[in-house]
Order: C-alpha cells, then structure tokens, then sequence
C-alpha cells in the first residue's frame, strides 16, 4: 500500500481511519510516544475483525491482536512510509491468526453456532429492536454461506483494500479468484436474504 | 471495484460483525499494558497462543475449575494449567516441550512470570516441567528465559 492508495478510497469514513492511522504512526515515528496509544485504540478493533475471520476462538483471536501489536513495536522499521500501517499491522494480524490457526487443531469450530445462539438474548438489552432483528437475521443468512465466502466477506467488509497477495495466499486461492469470489459470495448472499423475504 | 467497496451488503455485514462479534472488553486496554511492560532491551520470540479452555474438574464449578493453554513458537510449546488456590489466588503447572538444538542440546530455561502485582521465576526441570504454587490472579505474561540467546514470551492473559 503506497501514499496513493490512501488517498485513493472512496468511502469516506473509511479514508479517514487510515489517513488517521498514518499520520498517528507518522507522529510515532517522530518521537511522540502517545501517538502510539491512538493508533491502538483506532486499529484495535479493525485488526479484532481481521483475526475473528479465520475461525480463531475469543482467547486466540485477543493473542493474536496483541502479538501484532508487539510485533509493531519491535519491527517499526518496517514500515517504511506511514502511509503503509494500516496495510502492515492487518498483513500482520492475518499472518499471526493464519499461523494459530493452522497450528491449532482444536480450535472451537463450534464456537460461531454458540455465538449465533447466545445472541438474541445477550444483546436484545442493549440494542433498539428493530436494529438487533436486522443484524441477526443477516446472520442467520451469513451462516449458511461456506466458510471460504464468511471469512473473505468478513475481511473485505472491514478492509476495503486488501492486500491481495497476502489474502490469497492465507484464504488458499489464487489471486485472480478473489474478485469473483468476492461478486459470487455477495451474490449468494444477497439472494439467501430474498429467498428470506429479508430483501 | 470502487462501486463494489460501497456495496450496501457489505456495509451491513460490516454492522453486523460490529454489533454481534464486537471488541471485547478491555481488549484496547491490555493491549496497551502489553506495550507498556515490553522491555525492548530482550530479544525474544513471541509465543502463540493457539488453545485455551476451561475444564470441569468437579460437578460443581468455582475453585474445581481448570484452565488450560497451549502457547507455541518455532520448536516450543508450552502447556499451561490453572487451577484456583483461593478466590485471588492461582497455582500454574507448566510444561515445555522443544526441538532440540543441531547439537542435540537443550538450554536451561527459567520460567519467569510477570503480574502487575510483581514478577515470579521458576526453573524449568528436565522433563520441562515447572510450577507456581500460589500466584495472584489478574493479567499475566509468561517468559521463558536461558542464559544463551533464546527467549519466549506470551501475550498477557487473564488468570
């Protein structure tokens, strides 16, 4: 990812997380230690999401946030220009969950149905009702998509411009399968939620 | 692309993930102490945590509860078990299983244990097992010391 890139992204409110990401790790780099705090607190929840997609359990998926961060920290030099974090800390979240994950047979692969039924009745609190039936009827439809169309869709969802390369190779497709892939999983989506009267 | 990046679909699954998956807790916050308590002088490789879980020992929960973490890095793995001494207080049993060295050697490692309370050590015996009696709970780091170059660290857990 280059300084073009950045300021390439449409979507708005997008844009301004990674600009803000630069210019915090820019601000870093020259010695302002808080600004370090601020880039946690904006990119914590973007690489949570990234991490969360590989199947990764809670306990995982924290270490996995974490490991980055201090990976980060140690290897700071890497990121050559700041306009490169936002790329470098999610290629480096999705290689450390990538790693857990292929090492770690006993992950709770039941783990996303417990979630699905603990829902409703965990987050019906705190959230309007209107809003929590949305959401949880899209999950239900989101669940029936194969694991390959869950985790690219979750990704893409929270990172608008992947780093192809670095996705292919952890999602084991090729490259130029991704685009389509990406078009038929929304596809499929979309026409679950019809058939559910969702749309 | 850019008029699939702004595909409404998208955006709602982004809303869903965010409302139904979100950040845990605290999460920002141990992140941050995880930084703060890196002492960047040590050259270390970090471990993974690649299982965690809690075991039933008993019928009833409580003080019969065990946790059970499996960390790992290039030629080690590292077994955890937690189980409560009292309410605020935790003892850990540890084993380490390595790859020996191109020599056929294993370097001594001391177990050394990190809490915002303080800090903790514990040789590692010959058959990688090690132990902390009596710990406090509350967030943790495991390192895994030699007088030789290798060093491994955990992330900081809840015990």
């Amino acid at each position: 990812m280059v300084a073009s890139d950045v300021a390439g992204r449409s979507d708005a409110a997008e844009t301004s997380v990674w600009v803000r990401a630069a210019a915090c790790f820019g601000r870093w780099q020259g010695g302002e230690s808080a600004a370090l705090d601020e880039l946690v607190r904006l990119m914590t929840p973007v690489l949570w999401h990234t991490v969360r997609a590989y199947g990764l359990s809670q306990a995982a998926a924290e270490d996995s946030v974490q490991n980055t961060w201090l990976a980060l920290v140690r290897n700071r030099h890497q990121v050559q220009e700041a306009a490169a974090i936002g790329g470098w800390l999610l290629t480096t979240a999705r290689r450390t969950a990538w790693r857990a994950k292929s090492t770690d047979a006993k992950t709770l692969a039941v783990e996303d149905t417990q979630l699905a039924a603990g829902l409703p009745s965990s987050r019906a609190a705190e959230a309007s009702a209107m809003e929590e039936l949305a959401s949880t009827a899209l999950w239900q439809h989101v669940q029936t998509l194969d694991a390959r169309c869950q985790r690219l869709l979750r990704i893409v969802a929270f990172d608008d411009r992947p780093d192809y390369a670095g996705l292919a190779q952890s999602l084991g497709m090729p490259i130029g399968s991704i685009g389509p892939t990406r078009r038929r999983c929304l596809d499929k989506l979309r026409s679950s939620l019809e058939k559910g009267g969702q749309l | 692309m850019s008029a699939e990046e702004r595909d409404p679909l998208l955006v709602a699954v982004k809303k869903m993930y965010l409302e139904l998956d979100p950040v845990p807790v605290g999460l920002t916050e141990r992140v941050l102490v995880a930084l703060a308590v890196d002492d960047l002088e040590l050259e270390y490789e970090l471990l993974t945590m690649v299982h965690r879980s809690q075991q039933l020992a008993g019928v009833r929960g409580g003080d019969d509860q065990k946790l059970v973490m499996e960390f790992t890095a290039a030629g080690v793995t590292v077994l955890l078990r937690i189980s409560a001494v009292d309410a605020k207080h935790r003892r850990i049993d540890g084993w380490v299983t390595r790859t020996p060295d191109a020599k056929g050697e294993l370097v001594e490692l001391t177990a050394s244990l990190w809490q915002e309370a303080g800090t903790a050590t514990s040789p590692v015996g010959s058959h990688g097992r090690f132990e902390f009696a009596r710990v406090p709970s509350g967030l943790t780091r495991l390192d895994l010391v030699s007088e030789r170059d290798s060093a491994f660290r955990t992330t900081l857990f809840e015990i």
